[in-house]
């Protein structure tokens, strides 16, 4: 029987074999949506334990990968969630000391202005804004539609563009 | 104060939040994967709890259903 379908009827065995396979994949990409490698570890577990309870309703005739990748996106998206909740209720200052260097300077406002972005605009900023990556592609990762992808990264445009302002950054 | 323009924007992001790129977890995260599934395993299921739950509330309100009820185990 083939890898899949015995992964689909809960085989153990065939899991780990899943898993060797892909979670380093599975980890870069966490990493690359949370930028928190600290959290990745417990994010890559939480995502293999998401894919391994689903098992029964994954298509063994699609990708494993692109499967495994959207369900990583959607725990990123509650590590965000969740972090941007205790990171209100905390309610620390950012931390706004001038570093020595102008450019640093500048780096750690861009990144602090960054970090509000809500998590949904954040992920498509990562991809969209910052790797560069075609909508089409986006929107098969995250499972949603193009034109959302289009409407997110527009609004994260707009977003970030405030918070450029609120942190003193002129063009 | 003049706004920035969108293409300003994005070059400031681009050139502050480079793109991530990792090899792999430094530990081996099997094991975990493995006990995070013993223990989803070894918890009752839902629905049991649910089970026990009425029994309880059903016994508060019908005392003379413990008898009936003990009878049974």
């Amino acid at each position: 029987m083939d890898l899949l379908d015995r992964f689909v009827r809960g085989d153990l065995e065939a899991f780990e074999l899943l898993f060797r396979q892909f979670h380093r994949e599975v980890y870069g990409w966490v990493v690359r949506l949370t930028r928190d490698p600290s959290a990745a570890e417990d994010l890559t577990v939480e995502v293999f334990w998401r894919i391994y309870r689903a098992h029964a309703r994954f298509d063994a005739t699609r990708s494993f990968g692109a499967w495994a990748r959207r369900i990583a996106s959607n725990a990123a998206l509650d590590h965000l969630r969740r972090a941007r909740r205790e990171r209100e209720a905390s309610s620390v200052p950012p931390d706004r000391t001038p570093d020595s260097s102008g450019r640093r300077d500048l780096h750690l406002r861009v990144e602090r202005a960054f970090l509000t972005l809500p998590p949904k605009l954040r992920i498509v900023a990562e991809l969209a804004l910052i790797e560069n990556w075609p909508q089409e592609e986006i929107a098969n990762t995250l499972g949603i539609s193009r034109s959302a992808v289009k409407a997110r990264a527009f609004r994260a445009t707009k977003h970030l563009k405030d918070a450029f302002e609120r942190e003193g950054i002129e063009p | 104060m003049n706004r920035l323009s969108d293409e300003k924007a994005l070059e400031l992001l681009r050139g502050a939040m480079t793109a991530r790129s990792v090899d792999g977890p430094p530990d081996d995260l099997w094991p975990r994967v493995r006990h995070r599934i013993g223990r989803a395993a070894n918890r009752p299921p839902l629905g049991d709890w649910v089970l026990a739950a009425a029994l309880v509330v059903l016994c508060l309100l019908r005392p003379s259903l413990v008898g009936i009820l003990l009878l049974h185990f």
